[in-house]
C-alpha cells in the first residue's frame, strides 16, 4: 500500500509538467475539482439527512393518522371502509403498501386485494404485534421506510395496526439531481478558472519570452540594443535589471578587450592552464616560444601535445600550483621532442580556472650567463691553483678577495681572511711600511717588494710582492691588487747556507765518529764470537781429556797424579764458566741476549738445579730441602736456571754446616699489585752471612768480597752481578737479599709467571 | 760392530770422540772435512753420525742437509757438536737435520749416555 502510494507520487511527479503556463492552468483546475467536489458532497449528504427526517415524521404522522382513523372501522369490522381509507391517501405519498391487520396479523384492509384475509407471518410483522402498543420504525433504508402504528380504541386497548410502506426513490431521485448539478458547476468552475490562468500565463510568458529573445540578440552580438519598458511591472522590473548589467559588462568588455589586446600582443609569453590540464588561453608570443600555432594549442591537453613534460619539473610545478595555490617561479630547461632545448623562465600563479602561466624565453640570456659562469670559473680556478697568493684591498684597506694559496701562506682560512684589514697581517713595523705603500698605490704607483706578515700562529712570513693599485670607474683609487710569492725558503736557504759550511764539517766529523763506533761494536761481537769458539775448542781437550785419564780410562794413575789432574778439569771448568758468564754480560749489556720462552714446573726446574748442586758438591755435609710447589710458569727456563743455580752454588759455597733451603711462593695479583702475578723463589742457608755494609757492593761485576771463605772458594766475581742482569732484563723481576752477617742468607727472585718472548 | 761416522776437522777433537765411542763399543769412521763426511755416509750404513758444525770446507748445516737428501744415511740420526750455541743455532741445526746437538767443552763421562737417549738406544 505505502508502495503503490509512493509509486504514484513518483509517477505524478514524472508526469508534472514541465512548463509553467500548463503547471499554473493545472494547478488552477486541480484546486477547484476538490474545492468543488468537497462542496458538492456535504451538500448532497445534508440534503440526504434532511429529506429521511422529515419523510420518517411525515410517514409517521399518516400511520398514526391512519391508525386513529380506523378504529371504529376495525370494531365495526367494515373491510370496504377501511379499504376507502387506504385510498384516500394523498397521492403525494408513493406508498409500497399499506395495510390494517387486527390484532392477531389478520390482514384486514390492504392496498393490494390479494392480500386481504391473510395472517402476517414473517419475522417483521410477529416483532410488533407482540410488543407493546406504540408506533415503531420497521425498517429504514435508502429506498424503503416501513412503520406500524397501532390502533387503540378510546378505552386505550389496541385493537390492531395500520403499517405503510413507503417507496423512498424519490428522495434519492432529488439528490441525483444535485449530483448532476454539481458536476456542471464544477466543470464550469475548471473551465473558467483554467481560461484565466492560461491568460495570466500568456502574459507572463510572453514577458520571458521577449527577455529571452534579448538575450539571444544580446549573445550574437548586439551590444548596444535595450530593452524598451512593456506591460508588465515584474517584467519592466527585470529589463531595468538587465538593462544595467549590459551597461556595466559594456564598459568592462572595453576594458577587457583592451587587456586581451595587450596579452594577446605581449613579448612575454602567457596562458592559461586549466584544472582540466588543458589550454584555456594562450597568447601569441607562447605559442611562439613553443614552436605552435595557438589554434594548436587552445584548448588541447598540455601533456598530450608536450609529452616529455610529463612529471618534469614543469608539470609537476604546475601541479602544485593548482593543488597548493601558490606562486612558483623558477628556471627551467626544456627539451622537445624533436630534441633541442631551450631554457625558460616561468611564473606560475593561481587563477579561478586553473592556473596563469608568464613564460620567458631566456635561452640567449642562459648561454650568455652560463659562458660566463664558465669563463669566470676558468679564471678563478687559475687563481685558486696558483701558486703564487693573490689579495684584492679595498679603499679601507680591507680584504675584498684572497685566494686559497694566500690564506694558506699566512695560516688562515679563505673565510677568515675575509673583510680583515690588511694591518691585521703585519707587526708594528709592517704596518708603517704597509701604510707608505698605499699613499703610493693611491698616486698609481704599481711596483714590486719584499714583505714581512705575520702568520696566524705568530710565525713570520718572508715574500716578494707585485701591487697594483685598483680605480673605480671615476679613477679614483678604490684599492689594490697583489700577487705575493712566499720567499721564506728562499731565505731560510739563504742563511741556512751560509751555516751550511761549518755544519758539514760537523757532520763529516759526527759521521766518522758514527762509522768508528760501529766498527768497534763489530769488532767486539767479533771477538765475543771468536772467543766464544776459540777457547771452547782447547778447553774441549782440557776438560775432556783430564776427565777419562782421571776416570782411568788411558790406565791406573796414581793419586798424585790424580790430584793434579783434579786440578786442570777444576781449572778447565772455572775457566768454562768464565767464558760462559762474561759472554753472557756482554750479550746483556749489548742488549743481545735472546730469551727463549716456554712452559715448564718451576718444582722440576728446582729440582734440576739441587740435583745439579748436589752432584758437583759430592755432599759435604750441607742439607738441600726444597718444600714442592707445582706450578706452571711461562718465562726463560735456561736463564731461571742458570740464575737459581748460582744463588744454590754461592749458598753452598759459603755455608759450612747447616742447610740450604729452597722455597717457591706464588704472589697472585690483586687489583693491579703487583701488575700480574709472580713467582718468588729463595735461597735461604745458613751460611757466614754478608755485612751491612758490603750489601751495596754485592752485585757489582768482578766483586770478591772478603771474607773468612774468600781463599777457599772459587769464583769469577760475575756470579751475582750476572744473576742481577738476567733477572731485571730477561726475567723482568727483581732480586733481593736479607742477611745477618754470621747467621745466613735469603737470596730471592721475585720474577713475573709469564712473560713475552723477546727476540 | 757397529759404526759411527764422525766428521771432524781438529784432530784433538777427533781423538776425544774417538776415545769415548770406542769405549762404548762403536767403530769408528773419520771424516775430515764436510764432503768426505757427505761421500760416506751416502755410501755406506752407519749407527749414527757425529757432525761438528764448524768444518773447513763447508759446514756440518749443509753436510747434513746433504745426508738427508739422499744416500744410505737419510734416515740415520747425526748429533752435531757446535762450539757455541747462539739463539736461531739450535733451530738451525735441528732444522738442517740433526737429531740433538752437544756445546763444546764436551763431558766425555756422560755424552754418550746423552747420545743414546737422543738416537732412542739402549746402551
Amino acid at each position: 500500500m505505502k508502495l503503490s502510494l509512493l509509486g504514484l507520487l513518483q509517477l505524478a511527479k514524472a508526469m508534472w509538467p514541465q512548463r509553467v503556463r500548463t503547471q499554473l492552468i493545472l494547478g488552477v483546475a486541480l484546486v477547484h475539482l476538490t474545492l468543488m467536489t468537497i462542496f458538492i458532497y456535504d451538500l448532497v449528504e445534508r440534503q440526504r439527512t434532511f429529506l429521511y427526517v422529515q419523510d420518517r415524521e411525515e410517514i409517521k404522522g399518516l400511520a398514526k393518522t391512519l391508525a386513529a382513523n380506523s378504529t371504529s372501522w376495525v370494531i365495526a369490522n367494515d373491510v370496504t371502509g377501511l379499504l376507502e381509507l387506504l385510498g384516500n391517501i394523498p397521492q403525494h405519498h408513493v406508498l409500497s403498501y399499506g395495510m390494517i391487520i387486527d390484532r392477531d396479523g389478520l390482514v384486514l384492509a390492504h392496498t393490494r386485494a390479494d392480500f386481504i384475509g391473510m395472517y402476517l407471518s414473517d419475522e417483521l410483522s410477529r416483532s410488533f404485534l407482540t410488543s407493546g402498543p406504540e408506533i415503531r420504525i420497521l425498517r429504514e433504508t435508502t429506498s424503503e421506510l416501513d412503520i406500524a402504528a397501532p390502533i387503540i380504541t378510546n378505552t386505550g386497548k389496541c385493537i390492531g395496526w395500520a403499517r405503510i410502506a413507503h417507496d423512498r426513490g424519490h428522495v434519492d431521485r432529488g439528490l441525483r439531481l444535485i449530483y448532476r448539478n454539481g458536476v456542471i458547476y464544477t466543470l464550469l468552475a475548471i473551465l473558467t478558472g483554467s481560461l484565466f490562468a492560461m491568460l495570466i500565463g500568456n502574459r507572463l510568458t510572453a514577458g520571458l519570452k521577449r527577455l529571452m529573445a534579448f538575450a539571444a540578440d544580446i549573445r550574437n552580438g548586439a551590444r548596444g540594443l535595450r530593452l524598451q519598458p512593456s506591460s508588465g511591472f515584474e517584467v519592466n522590473e527585470l529589463g531595468d535589471g538587465f538593462n544595467s548589467m549590459l551597461d556595466a559588462l559594456e564598459t568592462h568588455g572595453k576594458e577587457n578587450s583592451d587587456l586581451r589586446h595587450i596579452l594577446d600582443n605581449m613579448a612575454e609569453g602567457c596562458l592559461i592552464v586549466g584544472f582540466d590540464w588543458t589550454y584555456h588561453y594562450i597568447n601569441a608570443a607562447a605559442a611562439r616560444q613553443r614552436f605552435r600555432s595557438r589554434e594548436d594549442l587552445l584548448g588541447h591537453g598540455l601533456l598530450e601535445i608536450f609529452p616529455e613534460t610529463e612529471n618534469n619539473r614543469v608539470s609537476s610545478s604546475y601541479r602544485r600550483c593548482m593543488e597548493e595555490r601558490v606562486r612558483l617561479h623558477f628556471e627551467s630547461e626544456h627539451t622537445f621532442k624533436a630534441g633541442h632545448s631551450r631554457w625558460y623562465e616561468l611564473r606560475i600563479e593561481p587563477v579561478n580556472a586553473g592556473i596563469f602561466v608568464l613564460s620567458l624565453d631566456i635561452t640567449e640570456r642562459k648561454k650568455a650567463e652560463m659562458e660566463l659562469a664558465e669563463s669566470e670559473k676558468k679564471y678563478r680556478r687559475l687563481i685558486e691553483t696558483l701558486n703564487e697568493g693573490v689579495w684584492m684591498i679595498d679603499a679601507q684597506a680591507r680584504t675584498t678577495f684572497v685566494n686559497p694559496r694566500m690564506a694558506a701562506m699566512l695560516g688562515y682560512t679563505v673565510e677568515e681572511m675575509q673583510g680583515q684589514e690588511l694591518f691585521t697581517f703585519m707587526d708594528a713595523k709592517g704596518r708603517d711600511l704597509a701604510l707608505q705603500n698605499i699613499e703610493r698605490r693611491k698616486r698609481g704607483v704599481a711596483e714590486q717588494h719584499d714583505f714581512e706578515f705575520i702568520k696566524k700562529d705568530g710565525a713570520r712570513i718572508y715574500t716578494l710582492i707585485e701591487t697594483t693599485p685598483l680605480a673605480n670607474d671615476a679613477g679614483e683609487y678604490n684599492g689594490a691588487l697583489a700577487a705575493v710569492a712566499d720567499i721564506t725558503d728562499r731565505k731560510i736557504l739563504q742563511r741556512d747556507l751560509e751555516l751550511a759550511h761549518t755544519l758539514n764539517i760537523r757532520t763529516e766529523e759526527l759521521r766518522q765518529a758514527n762509522i768508528k763506533l760501529r766498527e768497534m761494536d763489530r769488532l767486539k761481537s767479533m771477538f765475543i764470537a771468536s772467543m766464544s769458539h776459540e777457547l771452547r775448542t782447547p778447553l774441549n781437550s782440557i776438560i775432556g781429556f783430564s776427565s777419562i785419564l782421571l776416570k782411568e780410562w788411558c790406565g791406573p794413575v796414581n793419586a798424585e797424579q790424580k790430584e793434579n789432574l783434579g786440578t786442570v778439569l777444576a781449572a778447565g771448568k772455572h775457566l768454562h764458566l768464565l767464558i760462559n758468564e762474561v759472554i753472557d754480560i756482554s750479550k746483556i749489556e749489548a742488549g743481545k741476549l735472546e730469551s727463549i720462552v716456554t712452559d715448564f714446573d718451576i718444582h722440576d726446574l728446582v729440582l734440576e738445579a739441587q740435583a745439579l748442586i748436589e752432584s758437583e758438591r759430592g755432599g759435604n755435609g750441607i742439607k738441600f730441602s726444597a718444600a714442592p710447589l707445582h706450578r706452571t710458569l711461562h718465562t726463560d727456563r735456561r736463564r731461571l736456571l742458570q740464575c737459581v743455580i748460582n744463588l744454590l752454588s754461592n749458598a753452598a759455597k759459603f755455608t759450612l754446616k747447616g742447610e740450604v733451603s729452597i722455597r717457591v711462593e706464588i704472589i697472585k695479583a690483586r687489583d693491579g699489585v703487583p701488575a700480574a702475578d709472580q713467582a718468588e723463589i729463595s735461597v735461604t742457608d745458613t751460611g757466614i752471612g754478608i755485612k751491612v755494609e758490603d750489601l751495596p757492593r754485592l752485585f757489582s761485576p768482578f766483586t770478591r768480597l772478603v771474607s773468612p771463605l774468600t781463599e777457599k772458594t772459587k769464583g769469577t766475581g760475575l756470579g751475582l752481578y750476572l744473576v742481577k742482569k738476567i733477572t731485571t732484563e730477561i726475567l723482568k723481576g727483581e732480586v733481593f737479599v736479607k742477611s745477618v752477617y754470621g747467621q745466613g742468607s735469603t737470596f730471592s727472585l721475585r720474577i713475573p709467571t709469564h712473560i713475552e718472548e723477546v727476540a | 760392530m757397529e759404526k759411527v761416522l764422525v766428521v771432524e776437522d781438529n784432530p784433538d777433537n777427533l781423538r776425544l770422540i774417538t776415545k769415548v765411542l770406542e769405549r762404548g763399543g762403536y767403530a769408528v769412521t773419520a771424516a775430515p772435512n764436510g764432503a768426505d763426511g757427505v761421500a760416506l755416509a751416502q755410501k755406506e750404513t752407519f749407527s749414527f753420525i757425529v757432525m761438528d758444525i764448524n768444518l773447513p770446507d763447508i759446514s756440518g748445516l749443509e753436510a747434513s742437509k746433504r745426508i738427508r737428501k739422499e744416500g744410505l744415511c737419510k734416515d740415520t740420526p747425526i748429533i752435531a757438536i757446535t762450539s757455541y750455541a747462539l739463539r736461531g743455532d739450535m733451530t738451525r741445526i735441528l732444522a738442517a737435520g740433526c737429531n740433538g746437538y752437544f756445546e763444546k767443552p764436551i763431558d766425555p763421562l756422560n755424552i754418550l749416555d746423552e747420545i743414546h737417549k737422543i738416537t732412542g738406544r739402549k746402551k
